[in-house]
Formats: structure tokens, sequence, C-alpha cells
């Protein structure tokens, strides 16, 4: 489970784009139960991800996964997750029971807004933020909370030439389980180059193949519109 | 995965969804290549098929090892969750399962979109084997001889998947020398593998992050940050 690990990128397109990553032991919640109900504590943590408006987020909730996407409509779902609005997965009845949630944010601002009222909240559940390394210590700071454990990425080693280059690769990477393929970005910005496709809708339909909704929706356009355009 | 020929129309819509491209268009046919095929069901999950031609039929040890490690939509029957790993470092600061002067490594075999076979991933397990403490509760170290690195039914060794993933743990002053044991096998694989270092923290900094640097191994300005909000575990 390193998926949102190994994103690629320039460092200005890769300071746009933070993942925070909640997950719940169970050994830990059977045990003693941190700060009270683990539903109620759920319902805190969903709305204070809400607040700060994400461009992503999913909810695992009684075997299925309720997705919020930017730009995401009904007309587009794929079939096998139930398109919901952001407000929809927040007042679910059926809150998030399988341990994790994820939300994407573009802004260090909006991140440091949810770690500080998380940290306020106290709700004892392990928060991991992915994003470039300075900016996640220096939000750190800013909220008041002590980075416990980083994983780092040595990159990519082996036979490298068999990998897809720019910006292809930047938006395969936003997918770390590898189900978005790079005939499929290919062939998307060649769309957007056509006039056939909006960047956003380009991008949307790439999201789409991304079950852990953790692709940045509003990173891949702007790496679209680009590519598009002429560069990398 | 499997096409349907009474259904299938021939309209190619579903050739690009494959992240390993097996499937592939000759003439009027759209057939999916059995070797490559890693059974993520991308394909399918995309709804891309105007006719609900491809499906997915039941699979038998050892193919089945395919959709397990390929499609994060499967559970793996040894971890029971679905993902290609385990909690790693994200619930570290609940679990402590990587102490101060530990080093975890995540050796993601055929990541990014490349994908693997299992002989590579074989390759690398035993070139670690008797150097570092494998995950216990990870879908690799559940099929190999953790002495030997070797898996154990032979029979998975013609088998593929999108990625999957070597987990284990050694000693911050072992560290470079397994990094240097994993520079070499890199070497001698025909695909590839992403990387990931796991230490922990002291106050601000990684300790483990300036051996590597001194020994040329630099880390990408990009990662996963445990932020200590959760609660230990007594």
């Amino acid at each position: 489970m390193t998926h949102t690990h190994h994103r690629r990128g320039s460092r200005e397109s890769l300071q746009k784009d933070f993942v925070v990553l909640a997950m719940i032991d169970r050994e830990a919640e059977a045990q003693h139960a941190y700060g009270g109900p683990l539903e109620a504590r759920v319902e805190k943590l969903l709305r204070i991800l809400e607040r700060h408006g994400p461009v992503a987020l999913l909810a695992r909730a009684s075997g299925r996964r309720l997705r919020y996407m930017r730009w995401w409509e009904p007309r587009m779902d794929s079939g096998i997750h139930r398109a919901a609005s952001l407000g929809e997965i927040v007042h679910s009845e059926e809150l998030p029971d399988e341990g994790l949630t994820h939300a994407v944010y573009t802004r260090g601002e909006a991140v440091e807004g949810v770690l500080r009222e998380l940290r306020e909240a106290d709700l004892g559940i392990s928060i991991v933020v992915s994003g470039v390394f300075d900016d996640v210590f220096d939000i750190c700071r800013r909220a008041g909370t002590e980075p416990h454990t980083v994983n780092m990425s040595l990159g990519t080693w082996g036979r490298a030439q068999l990998m897809p280059r720019g910006a292809v690769l930047e938006l395969c990477t936003m997918c770390g389980h590898a189900m978005i393929s790079s005939r499929l970005a290919e062939a998307m910005i060649d769309r957007v180059r056509r006039g056939a496709l909006a960047p956003e809708e380009a991008a949307v339909e790439l999201g789409k193949q991304c079950t852990c909704n953790i692709f940045n929706v509003e990173r891949a356009t702007e790496i679209i519109r680009n590519a598009a355009a002429g560069g990398a | 995965m499997r096409i349907d020929r009474e259904r299938c129309i021939g309209c190619r819509s579903c050739v690009i969804y494959c992240p390993v491209g097996a499937i592939k268009a000759e003439d009027d046919e759209v057939r999916i290549d059995q070797d490559l095929c890693v059974e993520c069901a991308a394909c399918l999950k995309s709804g891309v098929c105007p006719q609900d031609a491809l499906h997915q039929p039941e699979l038998g040890w050892p193919r089945a090892l395919r959709s397990q490690f390929s499609d994060p939509l499967v559970a793996h029957p040894v971890t029971g969750i679905s993902g290609r790993g385990t909690a790693e470092m994200k619930t570290n600061d609940v679990t402590g399962r990587f102490r101060e002067g530990e080093v975890g490594l995540a050796i993601e075999m055929g990541r990014p979109g490349i994908s693997t076979g299992f002989a590579d991933v074989e390759r690398v397990a035993a070139a670690l084997a008797g150097r570092v403490e494998f995950e216990p509760l990870n879908p690799v170290t559940a099929l190999i001889d953790e002495e030997t690195g070797r898996f154990r039914d032979r029979s998975v060794l013609k088998e593929r998947a999108l990625s999957a993933i070597i987990e284990c743990k050694t000693t911050e002053d072992r560290g470079i020398e397994i990094l240097k044991i994993l520079k070499e096998v890199s070497e001698e694989i025909e695909t590839v593998f992403s990387l990931c270092i796991i230490n922990r923290c002291k106050g601000f900094d990684v300790p483990f992050r300036e051996r590597m640097e001194a020994a040329g191994f630099t880390p990408r300005i990009n990662g996963k940050t445990n932020v200590g909000l959760g609660r230990p575990l007594a």
C-alpha cells in the first residue's frame, strides 16, 4: 500500500499535490477505542476533510467505495463505483468502516487547516500526508504536529527504459496501483490536442480508472493542457 | 480476462485501457494475450465496452495470484485486505512496526505500470534472504521460503502481476549494504522496481536520509509523512 508514493513531476507541479490519508488500526481500536466511539470520530474526520475543499475524496463503507471527484458527473460513472457528491459522503449513514479514507488537496494551506483541526480534535487516528517533504514538514510546524515516520522514494531501478516519459509518466503515477494505462494517457492528450475533449474531461476519464480515488484531477488537467499545447 | 466472441464487435475501444498492452487488435478481431494479461480488470472496470463483451472467469491456482496481486479491489487471502502490501508506516505511530534505528524497505516489482514476472520477484527476494527481516503480513512473504527467498510452490514462477511488493526491514547500520545489493540485482531483472525507504524521525530530522545521501543514494523530493496523530498501542 505504497500507492500515494512515487508520484513524478517537477517540484512546482508536485507542490500542488497533497494526499491526506487516514487509517484506522483495528487492533488499537479494539484495545482502547481512543477518544470515544469510532463512528463519531470518523464523522468528525470527514467533516474536517470536507471543510478544506478536497478535489477528490474516497471513503470505504460496507464493502462499497464512496467517491467524490471534482468535475465528475453521474453520467461519467464507470458503473462499479457509486458516484457521490462530497456532501453525500460526509452525511452518509454508511460511515466508513473499513479503515481507510483519502482526500486530495491542491494547496498547502488546506492541508495545514486539516492538520490543525485534526490535532485539536485528537481523534487518535493515524494521518499520513503525501507531498513534497520540505512543504509537508513546514506545514507540520505551522499546524503544531511533528513528523513521526517518513517513507521516501529512491525512484525506479532496473530497466527504466521500459517506462513512459514526461507527461504520460506524471499522469500514470498519480494512480499508484497502475490502473491508468500509458496508452490511455497518450490517447487523452491526443484527443485534447485535436479539440475532441476538454482537458478537464480527459483528466476525469483518467481519474475514473484510479479505484482508490487519489488521482489529482486538477493537477492532471494542467499536465494534459500543457502536453496538448506542445509541452513535454 | 476474456472476450465473449459472440458479443465483441471489434470496435477496439478497450485496447487503450489495458495497463500492460495485453489487448491486441488484429484485422477485425480483438483478443487478449493471456500470457501478458495480469487479471487487473482495468478494462472491465472502465465500462468502455459497449457490448459488455469483457468478462472475468473464475481463476484457479496459480493464475488467481495475478488477480490478487494486480486488482486493487481483490483482497489477498493472506492480509485479508485489498491492495498489494500492508499498512507499513501508515499506522506506525500506533503499531510501532518500525522503531528508531530501523529502516523499512518496500521493493515494488513492476511499478510503475510495467508489470513483473514472479521469477523476477524471486530473484530480488533471494538476493535479500538472510540479510533482512521479511514482513510477515506481506503477500509475497507468505509465498516464499524466508531463508532462501525462493517460492515454495514452483508453479508460481510462470505467473505475472501488475506489481508485487517485497516488504522487509533492517537496521540503519546495515541499510546501505542492502541498497548496494538491490542496485546489483536491479541489473539482472527484466522489469523495474520502485523503491521505498521507511525511517523513524527524530524531531524534524530523518537520520537515514543523511546516510543514504552520503553513500550516493538520493531520495526524491516527495513522499509520505506520518504526522504522529495516532495513539500508540499499549
